[in-house]
């Protein structure tokens, strides 16, 4: 899975979001080590939703109180799965990195 | 014209269904981006606009990519479909006539191998770039952040040479293909059906050249400023590349007539920088011609006529527009004619290759029978 696509799905798997939020917690979640760039931002989330992984909220459905121009995206049922996937695969592969390294050290 | 405004003109690198429905979400966000760089000072406003460019032009170069992938697969579904039934009614001698693409498939194509050769041309130069400029900023001692600015506000001065040249190789591949898979000679049968493939192709060169206007004009001489600045130490005392076409006839008028030869070359040079910002972008158009008239005089031609071809005529190219910028800095030619020359011959050469492939494609084309 692309790295920016794991993490709009980290940063939509805790509440719908807009493209600016979406952004912003990209950075927070990533330390301020990854910065999504509008094109690549909308870009992706239009493959995700492509992909079936995203959905785009209907109007009625969208959070109150938001000016309304924004596109509010959740995450689905399969872009969960992904998502798990994904983070199982990533811990497995930190705990390889770490066993070796303590090797290593040894 | 402001950053905004470029970024939107930029916009037109994505294509249409995620502009439109994208585009004031992108344009706000980016808008944004900008407002936070530019209060850490210039610096970080200039990298974050460039930054925000060069995103929307490598995701419009991916999105069209992957758009037509997915439209290769779709087509390559009909035409195996188209094949199995054509095998299975015994209509398969001498091939079937491949039919005619849609406007909207060639520009798609066109479009998506603009895009490589685009990123791959100017990745190219910005490595020698890179491979010239790096060891002798780091020898002086020039921090990582600097040579990596230095690199960004390379970026649009090698764009404006790049992008002609990526117009004439995206265009050579394409009807070379159409060659190699019968759509040509398909289309020199029908009626209007070589005018129907080449003027959108034209037509889209004609944006492409309007965009590489922008940055030509607008663009290059502000990046070239930061970077003279960067490069050579000096705060631009502006010389003629890093002035607007404005400034440039500002500047020509403020020498009065009957003045000496060194003020008269001067003023050559301002006009020849003037000239110069519409020549280079108008290459977009003649190198579009020139890639359909050595692919209609070449059909068959394959990968290494592409080399070659394009070997050729960017020497060409480069080498007349270097000498007639000379010729005409040193007062030798007027600054139109040497700024134009390379663009005009080519032209020439161009026109005359079409019209001789046209009067010998009606000289007995071998036609292919349909059982």
């Amino acid at each position: 899975m692309k790295p920016h696509w794991f993490f709009i799905l980290l940063s939509v798997s805790g509440a719908p979001r807009y493209g600016t939020a979406i952004q912003d917690d990209v950075r927070e979640l990533s330390d301020g080590g990854v910065r999504l760039w509008p094109a690549t931002l909308y870009g992706s989330l239009e493959e995700l939703v492509e992909q079936g992984w995203l959905e785009e909220m209907a109007d009625d459905e969208r959070p109150p109180a938001i000016s309304g121009r924004e596109r509010f995206y959740r995450i689905t049922r399969a872009g969960r799965a992904a998502l798990k996937g994904e983070a199982a695969r990533l811990e497995s592969l930190a705990r390889v990195a770490r066993s070796r390294l303590a090797l290593g050290g040894a | 014209m402001s950053w905004a405004r470029v970024y939107r003109l930029a916009l037109y690198l994505l294509p249409a269904a995620l502009r439109r429905k994208h585009g004031p979400a992108m344009e706000s966000l980016f808008a944004r981006d900008l407002e936070q760089a530019s209060a850490r000072g210039w610096r970080h406003g200039a990298l974050t606009a460039q930054a925000g460019l060069w995103d929307v032009a490598s995701r419009g170069g991916y999105e069209r990519l992957r758009r037509a992938g997915a439209a290769l697969e779709r087509c390559g579904h009909h035409a195996r479909r188209y094949w199995s039934m054509e095998a299975r009614a015994g209509r398969h001698a001498g091939g079937p006539l491949m039919p005619q693409p849609a406007v909207r498939q060639i520009l798609l194509r066109h479009g998506s191998a603009f895009a490589f050769a685009f990123v791959t041309l100017t990745a190219a130069f910005l490595a020698n770039f890179a491979r010239r400029q790096i060891p002798e900023l780091t020898a002086r001692g020039v921090p990582a952040g600097t040579i990596a600015e230095t690199l960004l506000f390379a970026l649009p001065f090698l764009a404006a040479l790049t992008i002609p040249m990526a117009v004439f190789v995206a265009v050579l591949r394409e009807f070379i293909r159409l060659g190699l898979d019968g759509t040509l000679a398909g289309a020199r049968r029908q009626r209007d059906g070589m005018r129907r493939l080449v003027v959108p192709v034209l037509c889209a060169a004609v944006g492409v050249s309007a965009l590489a206007f922008v940055v030509t004009a607008e663009i290059v001489p502000r990046t070239n400023e930061r970077l003279a600045t960067v490069l050579y130490g000096r705060s631009a005392a502006a010389s003629a590349r890093t002035m607007t076409i404005s400034e440039l006839q500002d500047a020509a008028r403020t020498v009065r007539p009957g003045a000496d030869p060194v003020d008269l070359e001067r003023v050559a040079l301002y006009e020849v920088e003037v000239q110069k910002k519409f020549a280079l972008p108008s290459a977009c158009i003649v190198m579009a011609l020139l890639g359909v008239a050595i692919a209609l005089g070449v059909p068959k031609g394959g990968t290494g006529l592409m080399i070659g071809a394009s070997l050729v005529v960017f020497g060409a190219y480069y080498v007349l527009f270097i000498t007639g910028e000379s010729l005409a800095t040193r007062l030798v030619i007027s600054p139109l004619l040497g700024m134009w020359g390379a663009d005009a011959l080519l032209l020439a050469v161009a026109l005359l290759a079409v019209w001789m492939s046209s009067r010998a494609s009606s000289d007995g084309e071998p036609i292919i029978i349909r059982r």
